[in-house]
């Protein structure tokens, strides 16, 4: 069965009269364990889809099959509430909380979760080692570089070992050095199980996934 | 619980300048709200004290109450603003109907200690061997005891208000020294060595019934001396030798007592009498009209001679209305102003506030932890208003639920548009790079 699975999405932006399809009876289907790149041009609707793999957003007209079971998210509190045991979120300007440690930033990822204590602070040190900034874990962010930024946004998403990470042009802002790093990391997380759905403009980042899919303008 | 403690303190530390602001309008209010309540309170109860029954008088005592009020003798010593104050109050009271006097009694031995001869000899040849009712009086004393004079006249305004200035001073006699004293006579006061004073009889008065207040109960005054507000007698001034005929010839020493009677006419104020021959009059509610101009309540009128009358229902209205006035405004101002800094730094959040929705913590978390953190400011704010009551007044002069609960609703509605904000905070935002 299939991770995820979409069948005939369609999603507009706009009013009635200035109606903007972006999303046109798009059917797809992303396995458990794959490494998925999503491309397109600008404003094809990479973020609205995946937005809507989020449940950020939400389709127009279609169904969403999560795991199986259809996905009927209408707001936002239901949205943090179906992301939260399933799918870890990663964007393109490394979301961190600048009052906060590295440390904490990583931590973040399960105040909401059952995993407490000592229990705790073993999974953050992990997440942190696995990412090569344990070291950093008493910084705060405005010290660090972008792919060290990127790193801890990347230890708070993946904290709660969620099954689907979602990433928004990971890369983005990084130069290909770090994006290499950042890359890496991510393909390490995949083979170890977790399915990751990831946003790219890059043909070379693309070419690291296992599959790419891409959106047309319309 | 681990979310609400880190991000309580991340936002109480985290914008020192905003939440010094936020602070400093729950202060604010919460002082506003402080005076509205403690003024409704301290003048409701002052009114219930002293005003509830009705009663019908010509004659009442004054009665100042406790040290925290204005109008204390230290005033009258120190001569402060309210010293200044009480004697315009005075004017103004005296200008209509009611009148408030004041006098000094002593019964002198030695046929009064005259120390001419010539007037010793006055004294006993109208029957009077030992003991002579000797008086200062205040303005109004005629009025207010009630006296006719059967030859001469009482005190003019000059004698009343500068009786140190005057060349001899007037006394006035009651009608059993007529027999002995005609209009005129001046009487000497003189030791050898030190001082020669001179006094002038300007009037004798009619007999006068047993005047049963004040404290006189026996003759009246037909066995009285009376003399205009002077600290003592014979005059410190009256040095031997001197000829006293203007302000700039006196000494120090005058001029110091000069302000003597507007000392007495303040005290008049504090622990005299009043005197309103109209019955109808609600004397109780004219004292009140005229304090509250200055923003106390605490002259209350004790009838002595029957039952005053009065209708005061809320001596307090208008004073209350402005202090009202002051207070809700002052209370507006802060809401508005609390609740534009407030929107503003959740604006600011709102990027922080998107990375913990990312990662799970629901939106009604973080509402709670931004109500719990406008709590904290709350009870902070409440600290120099319980600082100050107990400083001042040694306990908490209002129930502290009541500035609590108007800050409550100073929150609701501050924090009203931050949690519409939050309510509109959306992932798709942070995705997109939209935030700050
Ligand atoms: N909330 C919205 N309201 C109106 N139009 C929107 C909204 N969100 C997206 N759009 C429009 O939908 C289209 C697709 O946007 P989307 O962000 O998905 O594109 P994209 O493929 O991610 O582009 P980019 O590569 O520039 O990030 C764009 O034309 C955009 O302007
Ligand atoms: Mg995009």
């Amino acid at each position: 069965m299939a991770l995820i699975e979409l069948q005939g999405i369609n999603k507009s932006f706009g009013t009635k009269d200035k109606k903007v399809s972006v999303l046109e009876n798009l059917s797809l289907k992303v396995e458990e364990g794959e490494m998925v790149a999503i491309m397109g041009k600008s404003g094809a609707g990479k973020t609205t889809l995946l937005n809507i793999i989020a449940a950020i957003d939400y389709p127009d007209s279609g169904t969403y099959l999560y795991d199986g079971k259809e996905v009927k998210t209408r707001n936002t509190s239901q949205g943090i509430k179906f992301r939260k045991d399933r799918i870890g979120l990663i964007v393109q300007h490394f979301a961190l909380i600048n009052d906060f440690k590295v440390y904490d930033n990583v931590e973040l990822g399960l105040w909401e979760t059952n995993v407490k204590g000592s229990a705790r602070k073993k999974r953050v040190m992990e997440v942190l080692e696995s990412l090569g900034i344990a070291d950093l874990k008493d910084k705060y962010p405005n010290v660090l570089s972008g792919g060290e930024k990127q790193r801890v946004a990347i230890g708070r998403a993946i904290a709660n070992n969620h099954k689907l990470l979602l990433a928004d042009e990971p890369t983005g802002s990084l130069d290909s050095d770090t994006e290499q790093d950042i890359l890496n990391i991510l393909k390490d997380l995949n083979s170890k199980g977790m399915t990751i759905v990831m946003v790219t403009h890059d043909e070379d980042v693309a070419n690291v996934c296992d599959r790419t899919i891409f959106l047309d303008k319309h | 619980m681990k979310f609400y403690a880190r991000n309580l303190a991340r936002s109480v530390f985290g914008h020192p300048k905003v939440n010094l602001i936020i602070l400093f309008d729950l202060i604010l209010t919460a002082a506003a709200v402080f005076v509205l309540i403690q003024n409704f309170y301290f003048l409701k109860e002052k009114h219930d004290e002293f005003f509830g029954e009705d009663r019908v008088a010509k004659t009442y005592e004054l009665y100042v109450g406790e040290s925290v009020f204005p109008l204390t003798e230290s005033d009258a010593q120190s001569k402060s603003n309210m010293f200044y104050l009480g004697l315009e109050l005075y004017k103004e009271i005296n200008a209509s109907p009611i009148k408030t006097f004041s006098y000094t009694h002593d019964r002198r031995g030695m046929r009064g200690g005259f120390y001419d001869k010539a007037t010793d000899e006055k004294m006993i040849a109208s029957g009077h061997r030992e003991l002579i009712d000797w008086y200062y009086v205040s303005d109004y004393a005629l009025e207010a005891f009630g006296l006719k004079m059967s030859e001469g006249r009482w005190f003019n305004n000059e004698e009343l208000d500068y009786p140190y200035l005057q060349v001899r001073v007037p006394v006035i006699f009651g009608s059993n020294f007529a027999s002995a004293f005609d209009v005129g006579d001046v009487i000497i006061f003189d030791d050898d060595n030190y001082y020669h004073d001179e006094a002038v009889v300007v009037g004798i008065l009619e007999s006068s019934p047993g005047i049963e207040y004040y404290g006189i109960t026996q003759s009246g005054f037909d066995d009285a001396v009376i003399f205009p507000e002077i600290e003592s007698f014979p005059r410190l001034h009256a040095r031997k030798g001197k000829d006293f005929s203007g302000y700039a010839d006196l000494p120090k020493s005058i001029r110091r007592r000069l302000d003597y009677v507007d000392r007495e006419r303040f005290r008049t104020l504090t622990t005299g009498y009043l005197y309103c021959p109209d019955e109808s009059v609600d004397v109780q509610k004219l004292i009140n009209d005229y304090t509250s101009k200055y923003g106390f309540y605490q002259i209350t009128a004790t009838p002595i001679d029957g039952t005053s009358y009065s209708e005061t229902k809320s001596i307090s209205e208008r004073n209350l209305l402005l202090i009202g006035v002051l207070a809700v405004s002052t209370t507006v101002i802060c809401m508005i102003s609390l609740g534009g800094v407030l929107y503003n730094r959740t604006l600011d959040d709102r990027r922080t506030y998107c990375i913990y929705m990312s990662a799970g913590i629901p939106l009604w978390k973080i509402n709670l932890s931004l109500i719990m953190e406008m709590l904290i400011w709350m009870v902070i704010s409440l600290m120099p208003v319980i600082a100050l009551s107990l400083y001042e007044f040694e306990t908490l002069l209002i129930p502290l639920w009541q500035i609590a609960l108007f800050e409550l609703i100073v929150m609701s509605v501050s924090i009203a548009p931050s949690l519409r904000v939050n309510s509109k905070c959306n992932l798709d935002l942070l995705i997109r790079n939209q935030m700050n």
